[in-house]
């Protein structure tokens, strides 16, 4: 995988993981409004990550809006997970 | 004979742990039963390093595993 798009994807997943940290939490403390703008921040950031990746590597997921944006189907353009640097 | 079975009465009597160090602030605390305090939302870890501790919460980030939480070599 290049550097540039395991940066990229890097980014995804921290956010991602931030997200689910925060959810966690929020599951037993609703009412929380630090944790919730924390949450909510960080979905902007995920977001913003995710259409990062997949303006420059393709869809991470069949139901993005990247698998079809260019007209064609293009999930099965990229290269597979486990398919490593060409 | 303290009465083992009440897990934590309302009327606080339930079974008072012996020889603990402070055993006013147990007064009443049922033996066995587990009790963790609520987690006050604080500082926060930068996402990145809150993947790579496996928890955005310094205050969980135990040293539980020799080295890193996640340590993976």
């Amino acid at each position: 995988m290049t550097t540039e798009r395991a940066r990229l994807l890097r980014q995804v997943q921290n956010h991602s993981f931030a997200l689910n940290e925060a959810a966690l939490y929020l599951d037993g403390h609703p009412d929380n409004q630090k944790a919730r703008a924390y949450f909510d921040k960080q979905r902007e950031l995920w977001k913003q990550a995710v259409a990062d990746y997949e303006e420059a590597f393709g869809p991470l997921t069949q139901n993005s809006r990247a698998s079809t944006a260019s007209g064609a189907w293009s999930w099965a353009d990229g290269p597979w997970p486990w398919e490593g640097e060409k | 004979m303290m009465n083992a079975s009440t897990p934590f009465s309302s009327k606080g009597e339930g079974v008072t742990p012996r020889g603990t160090v402070d055993e006013t602030c147990l007064a009443g605390a049922a033996l066995a039963m587990v009790y963790s305090p609520p987690q006050v939302w604080g500082a926060t870890y930068d996402p990145a390093l809150g993947l790579e501790r496996g928890t955005i919460f310094p205050e969980l980030d135990k040293p539980w595993m020799e080295g890193d939480v996640c340590d993976d070599n």
